[in-house]
């Protein structure tokens, strides 16, 4: 890029205006309303991406809308809120970040930008923990999934609702008396037929006469009240049993109760609720991808406000914010990811806060730059923070969608 | 601001003054690396053009072993082995033409090279408003063929020897990836191709965005919205559809991918999800898509028609209308395509009353085109043959559309090679000759040199004849219900000629004619090439306006200089042509009283 550099310097010559006005641009105010408009226009195109899955969620909500209120319920509502909080309370900082590189507020601005970058990793630790229990629970989608034994009723694989019948058989009538175990650590692979997991019998009987065996996985409403059951989610589930919201006469249970659960979805809804969770993993998903690069383009913005004489910690920062990240997820989720996470994120924080040591001990000192962001330049934040507002955005509609419905 | 502001000081190039133009953007920096990390939006455009072009000769070289193996039916029952495995290799062609096609030349072809070029000339500017965004569509472009390239080896290498390459080998899933084929049982690298397609769309996206944030901000002083070339006009709405349509593209390939690779369950009905919803969101950008592909041709005709003609535009208004009002009504007819999916009645006929409707637009700018010549002096150059063979193609293109909108017919024909025949007519016939007319009409602007006229006019004699014979016969073959996509051939109904009594199979003479047809059209186009390359070596100088065009890039020199301007143009009518009168000693058009004009003599 060198040679482009000194070939727009050379070619035009343009010594003494604003560094910062490229050389096809007239005047400073130009330039920020192109780039400003530009933005504009990509922050639409991913909005209308998003609109595809937006779509999308319409479409399967439409055709599935028993399966969407109940399997909702496994999703918790209180981190949603959280995170929701956590969001909009960074683009708070985002946004004062970009009236103090207006104003020329450089430390302010910093500080806030900074502030901005934790709550990205708030919002990402928060849906860690998340994805995290679903995934414990086998709350997942297409052959990942399993509301009772898996997709083909032939992997045995303890799943969430699972645990419910078990405790039923295990205790007769009586499945809130005695406390369950905690969900155990899943198997995703497909166990061999004769494994004697406690779900064989099901499944043997699953496959020998599908049409009665599947009635009896169900369970009668109450049966999933289980204080003991360890989660949260285990708890909304119960709720909803209680709940005579969501009415859905079609599939009401012969005795008449009329709650949206799982115990009176027709069986093939039951199964269907990995519809729900591959429409609420892929649309998080790729938000959650949107918050990383919101957050990268972010870091890139505090490093240029920065200046060159903050770089020996504000470019350690990265790893050291990265590693303790992964060393956070290591913490979280138990099972064999734990001690790669554990090792990998400690060791990246170690060696950015070595390097952030010895840049500081013996790399040259730096004077200290005009700071780049201030009335006069500040494009490069504003349009960073309309990329965080819109990822924010996305999320206050997500956040309904997903954990609020009903 | 005097006009003389944008001077480029030259002292430390004197080497370069001993020629007439000292500094043009193609000896402005030497050495490769000043072209791959340029920021120049007219290297960036002759970058475009290599790697635009490369990908259509792989595309084309596809079509021609396609056409190649249509010769001669391969029966299954006589030898199962050789014909399961030909079968298997014409999928693969078949595909890679299709998806090599749309996503890597007709998208890119006339924005990306010719739009580059162009646009911020045409608008008196220096570059695009976001030169290094421009850079980077370059990049992801290149970026995204590398996936269709890893396809293409990877298919030949298994045919020839049987590797197996991760996320699979070849593509057979024919470019519209329709689920659940594509989501579960196809042979082929879907993963690879939605990444690719993905890539080429952001490229795609960000150039649409460049392009409307540059004819939004960088217009000079004079140039209203309703004084912009009808070039600017249709790269605009090409822009606006790029904008709004491919993201949608973006995330429905994502899911694809992300069926095929995980199995999220979104398309796939043993997973609860919905096939059809697929096509829906592939169509809704893949019908505007078609409008990417048609509109700037459009423009480029538009601004053709009238440097030809000697005469200005008839109905300005209208011919700007109609390309918003096609990129409007694109967005609204994708269902046009699914007619025997499934859909209720009554959408299925809003879908043909709207795709009517588009009819409209579209035949009120071959009108106009028409209206244009009416009365003018017509000089049949190259540039105004490819334009005339534009209109031809995509009359009969067009109108065959009606058949295909029309319900009770489309049922008939949906899948035939009647549709095949439609849609090169109306996509290939349109937009490559579209882009030839472009190609040849900036050549001289681009690169300084004319090419030679003879070569040129028989490679379009030999591409339009080609064209015809190709797809004018596989009209008649669709309508007698031979199917498309298909590997192998029956004779079909016997046809009773003149002379010959016993009469021919109608649809091997449809199949060798649409060959002899391809070969025809791929040296017509090889001609095509061999008068660019030949002109870079052996034509004479281009003098800055050869055509005697009144829009801005042509008052400059040719090539243009780094700058595009060595002064700051003030825009009037694009289209009066007063005052241009032509030359002989510089086989070029002069106009005394232009601001060019000038600022040459001031120099």
């Amino acid at each position: 890029m060198s040679t482009v550099e000194t070939n727009s310097a050379t070619a035009h010559g343009h010594d003494n205006h604003d560094p910062h006005l490229a050389h096809h641009f007239d005047t400073p105010e130009q330039q920020f309303q192109s780039a400003k408009l530009g933005m504009w226009v990509f922050l639409g195109t991913e909005i209308l991406m998003f609109g595809g899955l937006f779509c999308a969620y319409s479409v399967y909500r439409h055709n599935h809308p028993d399966v969407f209120a109940v399997a909702h319920e496994a999703l918790d509502r209180t981190l949603g809120a959280i995170n929701t909080l956590v969001l909009i309370t960074s683009s708070l900082t985002m946004a004062w970040a970009v009236r103090c590189a207006q104003l020329g507020q450089q430390r302010a601005l910093r500080w806030l930008m900074a502030v901005t970058l934790i709550g990205g990793y708030g919002f990402l630790g928060i849906k860690a923990v998340e994805y995290h229990t679903k995934w414990e629970h086998n709350l997942f989608f297409g052959h990942w999934h399993n509301t009772y034994y898996g997709w083909d009723g032939k992997q045995p694989v303890k799943g969430y609702f699972q645990e419910e019948l078990e405790n039923k058989e295990a205790n007769g009538e009586q499945p809130g008396a005695n406390g369950s175990e905690a969900p155990t650590a899943p198997e995703k692979a497909p166990a061999a037929p004769a494994a004697p997991a406690p779900a064989a019998a099901p499944v043997a009987e699953a496959a020998a006469n599908p049409a009665s065996s599947i009635p009896d996985m169900t369970f009668q409403p109450g049966s999933a009240i289980d204080g003991n059951a360890g989660t949260n989610d285990q708890a909304k589930i119960v709720a909803t049993f209680a709940d005579p919201r969501g009415v859905a006469p079609h599939y009401a249970t012969p005795a008449g109760e009329p709650a949206v659960n799982v115990n009176n979805l027709t069986p093939p809804d039951a199964e269907r609720m990995y519809t729900f969770f591959a429409v609420y993993f892929f649309m998080t998903g790729l938000h959650g991808l949107h918050v990383v690069i919101g957050m990268s383009v972010i870091y890139w913005v505090l490093l240029r406000a920065g200046g060159p004489q903050r770089k020996a910690y504000l470019v350690p920062a990265a790893p050291i914010s990265v590693g303790l990240f992964l060393t956070y997820l290591g913490i979280i989720i138990p099972g064999p990811s734990r001690l790669p996470l554990l090792v990998i994120g400690i060791s990246i924080a170690v060696a950015g806060a070595l390097w952030a040591v010895l840049w500081s001990t013996f790399g040259s000192r730096v004077p200290a730059a005009e700071p780049e962001f201030g009335p006069n330049y500040f494009t490069p934040v504003d349009l960073a923070g309309l990329y965080w507002h819109l990822v924010d955005m996305v999320w206050i509609f997500l956040f309904p969608l997903l954990y609020l419905i009903h | 601001m005097t006009l003389n502001t944008g001077a480029i000081s030259t002292g430390h190039r004197g080497f370069h003054e001993s020629h007439e133009h000292a500094d043009n953007y193609l000896t402005h920096d030497r050495g490769i690396m000043s072209w791959l990390f340029t920021l120049d939006h007219k290297r960036i455009g002759v970058m475009y053009m290599i790697a635009v072009c490369t990908a259509f000769f792989i595309g084309g070289m596809f079509a021609i072993m396609l056409r190649t193996m249509l010769w001669h039916p391969l029966d299954y029952a006589a030898n199962t082995a050789a014909a399961t495995r030909s079968y298997e290799l014409y999928n693969h062609f078949f595909t890679l033409h299709g998806a090599v096609m749309v996503f890597m030349f007709m998208v890119p072809a006339i924005p990306a090279i010719l739009g580059n070029f162009v646009l911020p000339m045409q608008l008196g500017a220096k570059d695009v408003a976001f030169p290094r965004l421009n850079l980077l569509s370059f990049w992801l472009y290149c970026t995204g063929s590398v996936f269709f390239l890893y396809l293409l080896f990877s298919g030949i290498t298994h045919a020839a020897w049987g590797w197996h390459w991760p996320g699979g080998y070849g593509l057979d899933t024919g470019w519209t990836f329709y689920t659940p084929y594509s989501s579960s049982k196809a042979l082929g690298g879907v993963v690879p191709a939605t990444l690719g397609i993905f890539i080429l769309g952001f490229s795609s996206i960000l150039t649409g965005v460049n392009f409307v944030a540059t004819i939004h901000m960088l217009r000079p002083v004079g140039m209203t919205w309703f004084r912009m070339p009808l070039m600017l006009w249709a790269l605009y709405s090409t822009a606006l559809i790029q904008i709004l349509a491919t993201p949608v593209l973006g995330i429905t390939v994502l899911l694809l991918g992300a069926e095929r690779a995980f199995g999220i369950g979104i398309f796939d009905p043993r997973l609860g999800g919905d096939p059809v919803l697929f096509q829906h969101f592939f169509w809704f950008y893949s019908h505007p898509a078609v409008y990417i592909m048609i509109l700037p041709a459009m423009g480029v005709i538009s601004d053709v028609m009238v440097a030809f003609s000697r005469k200005s535009i008839f109905g300005y208004s209208f011919v700007a209308a109609s390309s918003l009002a096609i990129a409007l009504l694109s967005f609204l007819v994708w269902g046009h395509h699914m007619f025997v999916t499934g859909m209720s009645p009554l959408t299925n006929a809003v879908f043909s009353l709207i795709t009517f409707c588009i009819a409209i637009p579209s035949a009120v700018k071959v009108f106009n085109w028409l209206g244009t010549m009416h009365g003018g002096s017509i000089r049949l150059k190259t540039p105004m043959l490819y334009a005339m063979g534009f209109i031809f193609l995509f009359t009969i293109g067009g109108l065959t559309g009606l058949f295909l909108g029309s319900l009770s017919t489309d049922i008939h024909l949906t899948n035939t090679y009647f549709i095949v025949a439609h849609f090169h007519y109306v996509m290939m016939g349109s937009t490559l000759f579209g882009f030839m007319v472009g190609m040849y009409y900036w050549w001289p602007k681009m690169f300084g040199r004319m090419y030679s006229e003879k070569i040129a006019v028989t490679g379009f004699l030999l591409a339009f004849i080609g064209f015809n014979l190709t797809f004018f016969p596989q009209f008649i073959g669709g309508t007698q219900g031979l199917p498309r996509r298909y590997a192998s051939y029956t004779d079909g109904p016997m046809v009773h000629v003149p002379f010959i009594n016993h009469g021919v199979p109608l649809f091997v003479t449809v199949h060798r004619m649409s060959t002899v047809g391809a070969y025809t059209l791929g040296s017509g186009l090889a001609l095509a090439l061999l008068s660019w390359v030949l002109s870079l070596k052996f034509g004479p100088k281009a003098a800055d306006n050869p055509w005697g065009a009144n829009t801005l890039e042509w008052q400059t020199t040719s090539p243009p200089p780094h700058d595009n301007f060595k002064y700051t143009p003030l825009a009037g009518d694009p289209y009066d042509l007063e005052g241009w009168t032509y030359e002989p000693d510089t086989n070029g058009w002069v106009n005394p009283a232009s601001q060019w004009a000038t600022v040459s003599a001031a120099h």
